[in-house]
């Protein structure tokens, strides 16, 4: 394997000693001239409509700038495909807004939100996806909000199917291929059942922040938290036919879950029209729980075949997928999450699988990783233990033969499929497992590893993969001046260490020391164009796109060198600083005489997305059940996966353990949003009774990582995983807590201490 | 009614009033809002808002304080160090903690980090040598959703000169 300067070596983040010091700059740590905060006004009730509304007092109030409702808000619409605008008369969710204000203030916008005066007229609300689709259910839209996409039409509380993911393609939302009926026919065991993973909270230490303020009628400058600059400038200026800059400074946390923040976006630029001056919005922790997008909410019943050798002949099946008041990308989470199925059975010759998007009285569903997939793998797969337990075949043994491999075809989100003819992980499957020493702790379906007294040991086992990995198009430019490396890729910092790799990709192929690279901050201004971090893209988009944008400015560089010393560029070559001839080092040139004081060379790079490059990761769990009280806890994980090429060894460790928190493998067991369906309104909106995980609840953690160098965009061979970390997670901790508790069945995620104990008959 | 209030935060005197009238301190202010809005003090971040996260943590003589729900006015007379004052202001030398979190990386969106080693630094200053648990039981009131842990366990430890084995 090559050996390289600073790829796969540790090195210090540029940021982190801003980070330690307190220095590092956050959306809400910038002071912002003239600005007025902003305030919101939620709705009480989970469905309700505006009889009157009075905002002359608030108005009137000294320090008040401005006040918009659904009367003075613009005609927007945001959401796949548009639907939700900015304001309302018809309320669809307890805490959907009523008034927003802008004030010099935070006290004075609280003050002139207690002055507004609103009549209310309560609807009948609706939460479960299967209540909102029966007939005569309450309607959380109505056929007069004309909400279409390529012929689909709202109707019975589900939103049409398609998104602009697919470009000219129609709508993914199905698999139907080959013949269900035939596939049952020859399978040796045929199992159905509805299993649920309920919502959950992605959410980031920082809340969700936007600031934004109108420069001329065209120009809109706004500052995000979020890890996708392009994706709050680019849909949000096509709906609003303005030009939108973005800047992201530093992003504490993100998950997937701040990354268009599409709603919030559109409701504070309306703010700062309507108000007629800059405005910043930093949720409360208690509004980011309480209002803000999170994870979809979904039930999948189906029915599975498969033959005793372990084959998998049919899936059939209905994926309700929840997407509460609103969809920020959901159709796109479903078309992920139906090829991220795909690729975990791929070798399933019978597919009838349908996928509806339900609204309802719930917040809103954003984007969150394992975008689908997670959702959807986390209740199918669940369903498939029943059939596996029948032949008494271990999970991973299953998985090894019914797995994408090269050359497979798989099915992505623009619904046609795609292929790699190299990258494979069944090496993967039998390193991990041996590391994690699955065979000996493996004593078959529904018996514990083991037994302490009243604790309860028990393992599990899921995959996931996902065809995001080199999707999408990335463009990079890099400036040599004088001895430093510029560059200007459109990466946020918002904990995953890719902007550290980027710094690293440039000085590799440089060859310079990682002190003279200058990432540009992230900025629509000055960075050229890219679809943002999603899909663990970046990897290879970015890396590649920054790759190539360096190679071309090299290239450059030896040019105008080698004219200076009166040879050609390819008897060149560049380190330190310094062009030397490769048979000469005798003969040089430093750069600064190359690009001195006052002069650029610079070089363009960019990748263009494709589907064909599918990353995997797999987790394997041992959870620990307390059979007195219910409770369950994951005392050993491993994950393993094939990255193509270690980039940065720390930086991928923690992605790795990252997978346990945000939403991840601890919603098997631990994160639970509950729902007072009196109210409406969840009451674990705050962080003493929405679970994290603490310090002194950790889990055993180990990786297991290959390296076999795929031919992806990225110059080195690497392959990102980090939005798939935890994405098979909970599918393996809700197995590992059925085999602990010697087989009783949980069909409803997390697999909370009530519900343990209510299967064991205990309650 | 105004009265004076003194705070001492990382070495320097600041003086203040209490009181309802423009530029005063209301009663109502918490530590946090008059170090990140009046002092420009960012480093300590605002997250839970209810003590539960640790995410603006500073120290208070010496201890770990929550100042999200530390009110300003009851301050008076307290040694008050924010993340901006752990090194030393004069060479710009860094916190041995500080220095520990950057060679292990212990940090990912960096959010809930300063919270952190303030409380890694009151640990020590109440515990020279804490053991592995002790480390992880003082640091349980410091939410990190990144999931770092594992890293600042191994930063926390190196610090340790002769630090107990389990």
């Amino acid at each position: 394997m090559t050996e390289y300067r600073h790829i796969g070596k540790v090195r210090r983040r540029q940021d982190g000693r801003a980070i330690v010091t307190g220095k590092a700059v956050y959306c809400d740590d910038i002071k912002f001239k003239n600005a007025y905060v902003a305030k919101v006004l939620h709705s009480p009730y989970p469905h309700a409509e505006i009889v009157s509304i009075d905002t002359s007092a608030a108005e009137a109030l000294s320090g008040v700038k401005g006040v918009m409702t659904y009367k003075n808000a613009p005609a927007w619409k945001t959401g796949v495909p548009a639907h939700r605008p900015v304001m309302d008369q018809h309320l669809r969710f307890t805490g959907d807004p009523v008034a927003a204000v802008a004030a010099v203030s935070a006290q004075i916008a609280e003050e002139a939100l207690e002055l507004i005066k609103v009549e209310y007229k309560v609807l009948t609300p609706v939460f479960d996806v299967e209540d909102a689709i029966k007939p005569g259910a309450p309607e959380v839209y109505r056929k007069e909000d004309n909400i279409e996409s390529k012929g689909f039409h709202y109707e019975n509380n589900c939103l049409p199917p398609g998104s602009w993911f697919e470009g000219n393609d129609p709508p993914f939302y199905k698999i139907q291929e080959g013949d269900v009926a035939k596939g049952f026919a020859e399978s040796d065991v045929v199992v159905e059942g509805k299993v649920s993973y309920t919502w959950t909270f992605p959410g980031a230490p920082e809340s969700p922040f936007i600031a934004a303020g109108w420069d001329d009628e065209t120009h809109v400058s706004v500052w995000a938290s979020s890890q996708g600059p392009n994706m709050v400038a680019r849909p949000l200026a096509a709906t609003i036919g303005a030009h939108i800059n973005v800047t992201t400074p530093n992003v504490g946390g993100s998950y997937g879950n701040k990354d268009a923040l599409g709603y919030t976006a559109m409701l504070i630029v309306a703010l700062a029209k309507t108000a007629g001056c800059t405005v910043k919005y930093a949720m409360t922790k208690e509004e980011h729980l309480l209002v803000y997008e999170r994870r979809l909410n979904n039930k999948f019943m189906g029915k599975i075949g498969i033959t005793k050798d372990g084959m998998m002949r049919a899936l059939q099946g209905d994926w309700l997928v929840g997407t509460g008041a609103g969809s920020e990308l959901t159709q796109g989470q479903v078309a992920e999450g139906l090829g991220e199925l795909h690729l975990a059975l791929n070798k399933t010759p019978n597919w009838d699988i349908t996928a509806k998007v339900v609204v309802s009285n719930m917040i809103p569903v954003g984007i969150a990783r394992g975008f689908g997939g997670q959702e959807l793998k986390a209740c199918a797969l669940h369903l498939l233990n029943r059939a596996l337990k029948q032949i008494d075949m271990d999970p991973v043994t299953f998985f090894k033969k019914n797995f994408c491999q090269a050359g497979d075809q798989y099915y992505w989100r623009t619904g046609h499929k795609y292929s790699n003819p190299v990258i494979n992980y069944d090496k993967c499957f039998d390193v991990a497992a041996e590391k994690f020493g699955w065979h000996e702790k493996w004593k078959g379906w529904g018996v514990p590893t083991r037994m302490e007294g009243s604790k309860a040991y028990g393992v599990g086992f899921s995959i996931h993969s996902s065809g995001d990995p080199q999707s999408d198009e990335t463009f990079a430019y890099v400036r040599l001046e004088n001895d430093q490396v510029m560059v200007h890729c459109v990466v946020s910092q918002f904990g995953n260490g890719q902007r550290l790799a980027l710094a690293k990709t440039a000085a590799e192929i440089l060859n310079v020391p990682l002190e003279n690279v200058t990432l540009n901050e992230s900025d629509t201004r000055t960075d050229p164009a890219d679809f943002g971090a999603a899909g663990s893209r970046e990897t290879i988009t970015a890396g590649g796109a920054v790759g190539r944008a360096a190679m071309a400015a090299k290239e450059k560089l030896l040019e105008e060198a080698a004219a200076k010393l009166g040879c050609k560029a390819k008897e060149l070559d560049t380190k330190d600083l310094v062009v030397f001839k490769k048979d000469d080092p005798s003969v040089s040139l430093p750069w600064m005489a190359i690009c001195p004081m006052y002069y650029s060379i610079t070089g363009q790079g960019m990748v263009e997305g494709d589907f064909n490059h599918n990353n995997c990761v797999m987790n394997f769990v041992e959870v620990e059940v307390d059979l007195e009280t219910g409770l369950a806890k994951i005392v050993n994980a491993l994950s393993g996966s094939d990255v193509g090429q270690i980039i940065s060894p720390i930086e991928l460790k923690m992605q790795f353990e990252g997978g346990l928190g945000s939403a991840g493998m601890d919603t098997g067991q631990l994160e639970e949003f509950v729902l007072d369906t009196n109210i409406g309104r969840i009451v674990t909106h705050n962080l003493i009774d929405y679970k994290w995980r603490p310090f002194n609840e950790l889990p055993n953690f180990e990786t297991s990582v290959l390296e076999s160098r795929f031919p992806t965009a990225n110059p080195f061979g690497a392959i990102g995983i980090g939005e798939i970390t935890g994405a098979a997670g909970p599918a393996a901790v809700l197995m590992a807590i059925e085999n602990a508790i010697g087989g009783a069945e949980i069909n409803e995620y997390p697999a909370t201490p009530d519900k343990i104990l209510k299967v064991l008959g205990k309650a | 009614m105004s009265r004076d209030l003194t705070l001492k935060i990382n070495g320097q005197t600041y003086e203040f009033t209490i009181g309802r009238r423009l530029g005063q301190i209301p009663e109502s202010e918490t530590l946090l809002e008059t170090l990140r809005e009046r002092i420009g003090l960012t480093g300590s971040k605002m997250s839970c808002g209810q003590g539960a996260c640790g995410c603006c943590a500073v120290l208070m003589d010496g201890k770990a304080v929550a100042s999200c729900i530390t009110l300003t006015a009851e301050c008076e007379g307290k040694e008050i160090i924010t993340i901006e004052g752990l090194g030393d202001p004069v060479t710009g030398e860094l916190d041995p903690i500080q220095e520990a979190f950057l060679e292990h990386n212990a940090f990912q969106c960096g959010f809930c980090t300063p919270g952190i080693i303030i409380a890694v630094k009151s640990l020590l200053n109440g515990n020279p040598n804490p053991s592995e648990d002790e480390i992880k039981e003082a640091l349980s009131g410091n939410y990190c959703r990144c999931i770092s842990h594992y890293q600042v366990i191994e930063a926390v430890k190196s610090v340790l000169k002769g630090g107990k084995t389990e």
